[in-house]
């Protein structure tokens, strides 16, 4: 449906495209690939929001947000991902297209154009990061840090993986440590940044109305001032097929709502033949409203408010999230283990395949209607080395038979069982 | 046959649809046929501020939490859960309770026209019996346990609280365990009734579809007349914001806030839409992100960037709220006072201005990009008394003058009030 492109601009950097005149926005991003158990976190993480801080001729937060509303409230903002055991780090930029601005002013291109020159042409001075601007991103990110506690939801899910994960990669924060952020320098931070700048791999993301002519114009500036140096390939996630035994965990917190969380091994990434297997397998279990998660557990059963599983595609592990009351922990644990067990024996129905089958279609579909759902799409598909994109996927989707999703389904295995329980502290 | 008017935006390069059924229900098209997806919204005029009203010469008093009970409740058909009728063509569908509406919505690739039958039957037919909603009592006071929990929503609930004295928007929207006890079928039967009639509702489709078939479709199921609503009522309220501050010790990291400014409800002779749109670009110019302000008080470590200003207007009722987190909230709330003062006596800068008009209108015409969110900036701008259009367009042809004298109104600070978040125990 979008001709997705994929083109080699240096060793190591990739522009990853969709040039097309569908939308009224068009989405960038570059991001900077690294192994998320070698890299020096807290550094990597840093550096893209002190970059947005500034850049020659826009050096301040009032003169970039300044020529961001001029470019009729374009966003740009610093991110940190991790898939699978990939450390992504970078800038995300959209911005209404010109047809719409009225006065013929080059939106997206100015656009790149900031974007480049924050990624190469940051305020320095002697030779590093300004003083500054660097303390208050530490701050902001000590907070940034600490405020992951307060979303309790996704916190269970995060704490879950940390304990599931402790001896892999996986298991490690995006971030880094609290200590390790405090301890940045504006030197050292400069000097880690001008090495990812000639090593890291760097996968850019463009959707929108610009040409590939006009692509490799305004990102071959920014390929050519890059670094010369050796740049990281390929990161690959170890990935553990079965889990040995069923651990869990129980820790309490001051708050009125139990979280009950799953870790589950499957093995099954982006790469596999199965994958399309694993995704409806998702869907049935606990990716939409159909499915049993949703309909027996919390709806039928009422043992939940929410109940819903996801798949990590480039680890090969998925995870279940509820939110109980305190006491329904046991009961909600077993139900919840009770489905997975009855989908591995067979127990799922075509009537419940095919409904899952096609939310799963109507997602996918949607997802070609918006820059940015594509833009997450392909990163992920870039750096965990899968093949295709979502009209290939889409096509396996619709092959898919049962036999294969139980498959998928026998390839999980639970791993550890974590109850953030709500304590009587609350008042 | 019904009148299908059409409105046109040369500058958006948009157009859309709309006509009136003779039962006073009023519907919209937003073509977006170059998407895959279609979004339609059915929304009515009846949110949690909505509890006191006299319908048929009676005057009804009911218990916090009612409209977005109903909501829960509406999905639940004699012959099962409409949820599942959606699910079963890979329709996504949901709905949500705001103080001032309830919106029932879905989004599909496929089979749009099953699924808006399901989507108006469902909503025009009220199913309730005593067991449904006995045990629907479990579900709500389940994600009132989870509101609780959240901070965001405890500040918001704190700052209406200080704010308004009477209004019935100082009351939390899915009310309390206690208020929906009180629940039962009589009642929900009641404000189905009064607020879910053609007349006091909008349907609002965006996306792809033939629009007169969905006028032939609403024609069909939906009731022939609607109910007239004699009057609502929502409590006196004097200049004043109630309370000056309100605190609250919760399970967070560092200390959130929302602090609020109250305005003058929206005079008769006053659009609502102008209103809201100048109300949001004073925020903006207050303390948006290429403000002056944001600048110093970002530079001085005593906000971040989750740092966001809104306008919030409701019946009777208007304000402007600012939240965030900050090591020091009643700092922040101090350089915003002060900030308001100097604008009053200087004015707003014309760069500035003109900077947060194109962003917001760059960011309507984003957000006009998805089927979903142009549905519901569609169906926000219809209750405000206009279209996502008129709303682009008022924000294009605001005058500093008129922020300006918005914010006058708050040099008072005893028209302001703020809540605060604070860590357990510090």
């Amino acid at each position: 449906m979008n001709q997705f492109k994929q083109i080699r601009l240096a060793d190591g950097v990739r522009l990853n495209y969709i040039s097309t005149e569908r939308f009224r926005t068009s989405a960038i991003s570059v991001a900077f690939v690294l192994p998320l158990a070698e890299a020096d976190r807290a550094r990597a993480a840093l550096a893209p929001f002190v970059l947005r801080r500034g850049c020659e001729g826009v050096p301040d937060m009032t003169a970039v947000s300044g020529k961001l509303s001029e470019l009729y409230g374009a966003r740009m903002e610093a991110f940190v991902r991790k898939r699978g055991e990939v450390l992504l780090t970078g800038l995300i930029s959209d911005v209404i297209d010109e047809r719409f601005a009225g006065d013929g002013e080059p939106l997206t291109r100015q656009t790149v154009e900031l974007m480049c020159r924050m990624l190469l042409h940051p305020v320095t001075e002697n030779g590093a990061f300004l003083q500054k601007y660097v303390e208050s991103e530490k701050n902001n990110m000590v907070q940034r840090i600490q405020a992951r506690k307060n979303d309790k939801r996704a916190w269970a899910v995060r704490r879950m993986f940390e304990l599931m994960c402790a001896e892999e990669a996986y298991g490690l924060s995006e971030y880094g440590e609290i200590e390790a952020v405090q301890a940045v320098e504006p030197s050292d931070l400069y000097a880690y940044y001008q090495w990812m700048l000639a090593h890291a791999g760097m996968e850019i993301f463009y959707c929108g109305s610009l040409k590939e002519d006009q692509l490799r114009e305004v990102f071959g500036a920014l390929t050519e001032q890059l670094p010369q140096g050796d740049r990281i390939r390929t990161v690959h996630s170890e990935i553990r097929r079965r889990a040995d035994e069923v651990r869990t965990v129980i820790e309490e917190e001051p708050v009125t709502q139990g979280k009950l969380t799953i870790g589950l091994r499957t093995g099954i990434t982006a790469q596999d033949e199965l994958y399309p297997a694993m995704v409806l397998f998702n869907a049935c279990f606990g990716g939409s409203t159909a499915s049993r998660l949703f309909l027996g557990v919390r709806e039928t059963l009422s043992l939940c408010y929410y109940a819903s599983s996801q798949t990590d595609k480039t680890k090969g592990v998925m995870s279940v999230s509820s939110g109980i009351e305190n006491a329904n922990y046991e009961r909600a644990r077993d139900e919840i283990l009770r489905e997975l067990k009855d989908m591995q024996d067979g127990g799922i129905t075509e009537q419940e395949l095919e409904t899952a089958r096609r939310s799963v279609l109507s997602s996918l579909r949607s997802m070609q209607d918006s820059p940015l759902s594509m833009e997450q799409f392909y990163q992920t598909q870039a750096v965990g080395g899968a093949p295709g994109g979502l009209d290939e996927l889409t096509a396996r989707i619709e092959r898919t038979t049962r036999e294969q999703v139980t498959l998928a389904a026998q390839s999980a295995s639970v791993d550890t069982i974590y109850f953030l329980k709500g304590g009587a502290a609350h008042d | 046959m019904t009148e299908i008017r059409t409105i046109e935006a040369p500058q958006l390069h948009d157009t859309m649809y709309t006509a009136q059924l003779e039962n006073g229900l009023t519907l919209f098209y937003l073509p977006r046929e170059n998407l895959s997806k279609t979004f339609a919204v059915f929304a009515t005029n009846f949110g949690s501020v909505d509890s006191c009203f006299t319908v048929d010469g009676v005057r009804h008093h009911t218990t916090a939490g009612i409209a977005h009970f109903l909501e829960h409740k509406m999905f639940e058909e004699e012959d099962g859960n409409a949820l599942q009728k959606f699910t079963r063509t890979g329709a996504q569908p949901n709905a949500f309770t705001s103080h001032t509406m309830t919106a029932y919505h879905f989004t599909c690739t496929d089979r749009f026209e099953e699924n808006l039958n399901t989507l108006l039957r469902f909503v025009s037919t009220p199913y309730f019996t005593d067991e449904n909603v006995e045990k629907e009592k479990g579900i709500i006071g389940q994600e009132i346990g989870m509101l609780d929990d959240t901070p965001g929503w405890q500040a918001y609930v704190g700052i209406l609280q200080g704010l308004y004295a009477n209004h019935t928007v100082r009351v939390s929207i899915a009310g309390s365990v206690q208020s929906i006890s009180v629940i039962d079928p009589a009642t929900l039967y009641l404000c189905h009734k009064a607020f879910y009639s053609p007349s006091n509702m909008v349907l609002t489709v965006c996306g792809t579809c033939d629009f007169e078939q969905v006028i032939r479709t609403a024609e069909r199921i939906l009731p022939k007349e609607s109910t007239r609503i004699a009057s609502r009522e929502y409590g006196e309220e004097t200049r004043f914001a109630a309370q000056d501050e309100m605190v609250r010790e919760m399970a967070v990291s560092q200390p959130l806030f929302m602090a609020g400014w109250k305005d003058l409800p929206v005079g008769a002779d006053e659009s609502m839409l102008h209103r809201r749109v100048a109300g949001e670009l004073a925020a903006q110019c207050l303390c948006g992100e290429s403000s002056p302000l944001y600048a110093r008080l970002y530079a001085a470590g005593l906000i971040n960037r989750t740092l966001s200003a809104d306008y919030f207007l409701f019946p009777e009722g208007a304000c402007m709220l600012i939240d965030g987190e900050s090591r020091d909230p009643q700092a922040v709330r101090a350089a915003i006072q002060e900030e308001i003062g100097r604008i009053a006596r200087e004015g707003v800068e014309e760069t500035l201005f003109e900077r947060v008009k194109r962003a917001t209108y760059g960011s309507i015409v984003r957000r006009s990009d998805d089927p979903s969110e142009a549905g519901r900036l569609q169906t926000e701008a219809f209750f405000s008394g206009g279209t996502l259009f008129d709303y682009a367009r008022l924000c294009r042809e605001m005058t500093s003058d008129e922020i300006v004298r918005l914010l006058g109104r708050y040099t008072d600070p005893r028209v302001s009030s703020i809540a605060v978040i604070r860590p357990q125990g510090k």
